[in-house]
């Protein structure tokens, strides 16, 4: 028997676990072709936000930050454009949960939340192409298709999300 | 049937709100960013600088050499695009042709990329 | 307390946007309106503080100039002209505006009297020494009798700082070339500060200092019927462009455009030319000479411009003549690039 030193909590498995399924998805996610690059569903947002819901919020912060860096890992984006593009998105997309996180459950569902975070998403992705990657104004054209899009997956993922909480409420 | 739409019911006030604030932050956008008179010249980049402005009224191919390889536009009646690129996926020349104000083409990989712009203002200062 | 940690990562958050969004933007701009003039400054690659710091002082001193050389309110200049007038000796002690006053004179001698900066009472005359445009034609007695008392500004004499004029009619209005001095200032200001990569505009008059990152600065030049460019250039680091139009100040009468362009030698303003554009390479006075120049090639005949450019050393010219024909030096035309349809003028190449 060897003795671990380091301390492996319950906690620590099922960040493991959900983060694990949140690569899953985002690797999904990244192989679904899409008529214009960079539109795409976010389907590991689902986790995030099932996670946030479920446990509490900085949970969802290492499961979406492990999701980053494991996913860019495993399609070999590590440290390239398309890793901080993820990332910064992956920022702006907590930090907006953040704000909105504690808002009366009667008032607001995971719906509205899935939709500002992936609107965060969209613009921290926006904010890391326009000052460097691409520094033109001209990317901005593109800008009104990406939040349509994230409106629209927002919303699905929301529900999807919604479902998800609902069963494992009942099971 | 009934059943199905029943998710309707999922959705809070906040949830509208946010929705009606999103679809009212993306028609502002398409109105701040979507006029599309026909452009007058095309601006190509490489990674952080300008490489050119060219008119787009002429016949002509640039080649731009980008960070993994080169990258073939072309400039035809009026419109460019991206003809060939040595980025793996293509989205680029699949996109084809541009001409409009405001549109472009973007090659991430090989870091080029193409701008329509209007009736810019193509210098720094003017001498008069 | 919880409270407090959202407010505060929020301010963090709104702090790195902007932060990001101001290293995005390696060019600094100041623009200001002085005395009807527009001083326009850019700065390539710089700290915001310095070039903030370097364009206050630009734009101060070309305050300072305004003071010191304005033909006719209350300025160094107009104390000298008013003892002129009054035929009595002035002292003057002040190196900046003697050294200015003989290079007018060189520049009068090198283009035959052609920029004479000396005829103010011929200026005043024609009203461009108010801002309300005359009503009717100067009386041409008068007219003549100011052509024919052959103001110079080779009648100054100055000795042991005492300033004397041989002719009475002489009355000094640099206003033909103190934009371009006020620009060479601007010029050693920007150097002060090592800063190498600027471009200034001084009510239309350019000088370039270095690029604007890996690309040379590009100007405009106007057209002079339309309020665009009519075509842009690049303008290499140390060189200036100038341009004399009808077009800037002018007023108009029965059909017929008055320009702020005297003839010296007429007491008129010359007719047969929209604009005449020049640059002039790097040199000590190169946007004073930028400025300087043109006013002779915009007056002299049509026949004699080429040869006055020439006689000049002007390598760089475009010449707008009053019926849209343009004519153009070689190595101008090498580097320009035409933004409107010139295929209905007439353009000859020298």
């Amino acid at each position: 028997m060897t003795q671990s030193i380091i301390k492996i909590s319950k906690s620590d498995h099922m960040i493991a676990k959900l983060s694990a399924i949140a690569v899953a998805l985002a690797i999904i996610d990244f192989f679904i072709p899409s008529p214009i690059p960079g539109v795409k569903p976010g389907i590991a947002n689902i986790i995030i936000l099932f996670t946030i819901y479920k446990y509490d919020f900085i949970t969802g912060v290492w499961v979406s930050l492990l999701r980053v860096l494991v996913a860019s890992m495993i399609l070999g984006t590590f440290l390239g454009p398309t890793f901080f593009l993820s990332l910064m998105g992956a920022v702006m997309s907590l930090l907006s949960m953040y704000f909105l996180k504690d808002i009366n459950k009667a008032f607001m569902s995971v719906i509205g939340l899935s939709v500002v975070s992936s609107s965060a998403h969209v613009l921290g992705q926006f904010l890391v192409v326009r000052l460097w990657i691409i520094p033109h104004d001209g990317i901005l054209y593109l800008l009104p298709l990406f939040l349509l899009s994230s409106l629209i997956f927002g919303v699905v993922n929301g529900l999807i999300v919604e479902n998800l909480l609902a069963r494992k409420l009942n099971g | 049937m009934i059943r199905k739409l029943l998710f309707i019911r999922k959705f809070k006030t906040g949830d509208w709100l946010i929705i009606t604030l999103s679809s009212f932050l993306i028609v502002l956008s398409m109105f701040m960013w979507w006029d599309l008179p026909d452009g007058k010249y095309i601006e190509i980049e490489k990674g952080q600088s300008t490489l050119g402005t060219y008119s787009i009224n002429q016949d002509r191919i640039i080649l731009v050499d980008g960070q993994i390889g080169q990258s073939q536009i072309e400039i035809k009646n009026g419109k460019a695009r991206i003809k060939k690129s040595p980025c793996r996926k293509q989205y680029c020349v699949h996109q084809g042709w541009v001409n409009k104000k405001n549109q472009m083409v973007v090659c991430l990989p090989n870091y080029v990329s193409l701008f329509i712009i209007g009736d810019k203002k193509n210098y720094d200062s003017i001498n008069y | 307390m919880k409270k407090h940690l959202k407010l505060s990562v929020l301010f963090i958050v709104v702090i790195i946007i902007f932060s990001l969004s101001e290293c995005g933007n390696k060019l600094f701009q100041k623009k200001d309106y002085i005395f009807g003039t527009i001083v326009d400054i850019k700065i390539y690659g710089e700290s915001k503080k310095i070039a903030s710091e370097a364009s206050d002082k630009i734009l101060s001193n070309f305050n300072r100039l305004h003071q010191l050389l304005h033909p006719w309110e209350k300025s160094l200049i107009f104390k000298i002209n008013k003892a002129i007038k009054n035929d009595s000796p002035f002292l003057l002690e002040d190196q900046e505006v003697i050294s200015l006053i003989r290079r007018g004179q060189d520049y009068e001698n090198q283009t035959e009297g052609f920029f004479n900066p000396a005829i103010g009472k011929l200026v005043s005359l024609w009203g461009f020494h108010s801002d309300i445009p005359l009503k009717s034609i100067p009386d041409p007695k008068v007219i003549t009798k100011f052509v024919e008392a052959k103001p110079s500004m080779n009648n100054i004499k100055i000795k042991n700082d005492e300033l004397n004029s041989l002719n009475k009619y002489v009355q000094i209005d640099m206003g033909a070339y103190a934009k371009g001095y006020a620009l060479d200032q601007a010029k050693r200001i920007l150097e002060q500060y090592k800063i190498n990569n600027a471009l200034i505009n001084i009510g239309g008059n350019i000088l370039a200092m270095g690029m604007h990152g890996d690309r040379e600065w590009i100007v405009g030049v106007q057209d002079p019927r339309n309020p665009n460019a009519m075509a842009t250039l690049p303008l290499k680091s140390g060189w200036s462009i100038g341009t004399s139009g009808d077009y800037q100040k002018y007023f108009t009468l029965n059909q017929q455009r008055y320009s702020h362009i005297i003839d010296p030698y007429t007491g008129y303003p010359p007719t047969n030319t929209q604009s005449v554009t020049i640059l002039i390479p790097p040199d000590e006075n190169s946007g004073e000479k930028s400025d300087a120049y043109t006013q002779p090639l915009f007056i002299v005949g049509v026949q004699k411009k080429i040869e006055m450019a020439k006689k000049l050393s002007i390598s760089h010219y475009l010449i707008v003549l009053e019926n849209n024909e343009i004519l153009i030096s070689d190595e101008l035309n090498k580097i320009i690039m035409w933004q409107e349809k010139i295929d209905d003028k007439k353009i000859t190449i020298y």
